[in-house]
């Protein structure tokens, strides 16, 4: 009888309006909450237990180890029970956590079961004290379409191919350079290094490849952008100032042999010093199409007085260059800024030496500096090369 | 900051017109490239699937969120009010941005009904979206014990 009453409950045509979502919908909703509630809505009804148990993208975050610390429980445990209940395709697989740990064989159990599930996106990232190996078996996941790796060990076999790969990002992560390796990815569209080491054991062979991110990686050179195809198709690059560094330690040349179709360069944590800028110069004046330029943040500027001084002398002398290499920005980005000396040269140097700027965006670092005003006032006075530049202060 | 003040109307299923600046209108796809199949300046474009009392909300939607100076925490404000909606409305807002094509929208409604529903007590969940349990309590049982870790 009291069963009969529950299933009798009045369904409110304008209530029940949340299970005509579509599947799709329905998915991303459980997807966006943490698995442990995602998982409970299997007890709503027959077709909640059906999204849940076909659920495509499954993902173990922080939530999930501390939750699963705080029961008492093993986190490799469950993670193998829902993908041993699990009866649809398994697109999305996320294991992130900064603090949990686990072993390398669970590690590899789970990517052996996700593995042969249509796999698209992998992200591993769990805090194992020693670099995980990351498990063969993810090199026959030929529907890979993001693969993002940290505090892992890789080693691609030679001739590695990932037919659909879009984007593929390493941090902390290390080539095994027992020999070289060649890894052809034909749709890679985004490659992303973050403190990885002997990524030049890999030749990489990436025609579509447009954004390209290193950052604390060490060895990009000058040398690469006039040997290695990569350089010279990417749309979109990010350095920081330790990438820019090594760029400083090889000879530099004024020209490379070729031109980049770079349309956008990023640099963060510039620390001024002449060499960097003329590092970011050459960049800036062999990319006859870049029209925006972001620096995430200058660094120091201040307690290197010396090296201040010396920078003002070199851009107040090398007018050309600096001419030619702000030639087409259209946008210009300062990240972080905190209003120092240095920083507001900087700006009046790109203010007057881009005929083509439309935005200088100054975004502050704190909330509001205290002399925000008396900036505004100096920004505005500054001399622009552009009639339509537009200064934004944010 | 200057707008090239052209407007374009949008025409819903119930007639009801929406006149917008083509600045606003442009960022969605979908109106984008009927504006560059036609001249739209003298053009109404037809919205089949929208009727009015949804559209206004959308319109009032990309107003906002295309207001010159507008600061993150007034639109964060805006919408949170924006989203006071019943259910249904909810689901017909979300339509809409489908059809328009519009993901920010999307997104923002997707969000809301996960907020609606994250946390929540079963019990609770199936009365406020009026869910019918169709589990015999032994299938419940069932299907709650596979899943006994979510339950600690």
């Amino acid at each position: 009888m009291s069963r009969c009453g529950r299933r009798m409950v009045s369904c409110d045509p304008s209530k029940s309006i949340v299970c005509d979502l579509p599947t799709d919908i329905l998915h991303r909703i459980l997807e966006l909450m943490p698995i442990k509630y995602a998982a409970r809505t299997s007890t709503l009804s027959k077709q909640w237990s059906q999204l849940w148990y076909k659920l495509p993208h499954l993902v173990f975050d922080h939530l999930f180890f501390q939750y699963v610390s705080n029961i008492g429980d093993s986190a490799a445990r469950i993670i193998r029970k829902i993908l041993m209940q699990h009866t649809g395709p398994i697109l999305g697989f996320h294991l992130v956590s900064e603090t949990h740990v686990l072993s390398q064989s669970d590690v590899d159990k789970c990517i052996i079961l996700a593995s042969n599930r249509g796999i698209q996106k992998l992200t591993l990232n769990v805090a194992n004290d020693e670099l995980y190996t990351l498990s063969d078996s993810i090199f026959t996941c030929a529907m890979l379409t993001h693969l993002k790796l940290s505090r892992c060990i890789v080693k691609f076999p030679d001739g590695t191919q990932f037919p659909n790969l879009v984007s593929l990002q390493l941090e902390d992560a290390a080539i095994d350079r027992s020999k070289e390796t060649t890894l052809i990815l034909p749709m890679l569209e985004t490659l992303e290094l973050k403190f990885c080491v002997d990524v030049d054991y890999v030749h990489i062979v990436s025609p579509k490849l447009v954004n390209l991110s290193m950052l604390s990686s060490y060895t990009i050179t000058f040398k690469c952008f006039n040997v290695n195809m990569i350089f010279r198709k990417i749309k979109h690059l990010c350095l920081d100032g330790s990438s820019l560094k090594n760029l400083e330690s090889v000879p530099m040349p004024d020209r490379l042999d070729v031109s980049l179709n770079l349309q956008s360069l990023k640099i963060c944590e510039l620390k001024i010093s002449v060499k960097r800028i003329i590092c970011a110069l050459c960049l800036l004046r062999n990319s006859p199409n870049l029209i925006e330029l972001d620096i995430d943040e200058v660094v120091k500027v201040d307690k290197t007085v010396y090296h201040t001084t010396e920078l003002l002398d070199y851009l107040s002398k090398a007018e050309k260059e600096v001419s030619e290499a702000l030639k087409l920005v259209r946008t210009v980005r300062l990240g972080k800024f905190k209003g120092t000396s240095t920083e507001m040269y900087l700006i009046q140097v790109i203010l007057a030496h881009s005929p083509k700027l439309e935005r200088m965006i100054i975004q502050q670092k704190m909330q509001k500096l205290e002399r925000c005003d008396e900036i505004l006032k100096e920004l505005i006075s500054y001399h622009r090369a552009s009639l339509n530049a537009e200064i934004k202060y944010t | 900051m200057m707008s090239l003040g052209k407007l374009i109307t949008l025409k819903t299923n119930d007639n009801e017109e929406f006149k917008l600046d083509k600045t606003v209108a442009v960022k969605l796809e979908i109106i984008k490239n009927i504006v560059q199949d036609v001249d739209c300046t003298s053009n109404v474009i037809p919205l089949p699937n929208i009727d009015g009392k949804t559209m206004t909300k959308v319109v009032k939607y990309w107003k906002k969120h295309s207001e010159e100076g507008v600061t993150e925490v007034q639109l964060k404000n805006f919408d949170q009010d924006f989203l006071k909606m019943s259910h249904s409305e909810l689901h017909d807002v979300h339509l809409a941005a489908k059809y328009l094509d519009d993901n920010q929208l999307k997104e923002v409604i997707i969000q809301e009904f996960l907020d609606r529903i994250k946390g929540k007590p079963i019990e609770e969940i199936r009365e406020v979206f009026g869910i019918v349990n169709d589990y015999t309590p032994e299938e419940e049982e069932e299907v709650r014990r596979e899943n006994a870790w979510a339950f600690e």
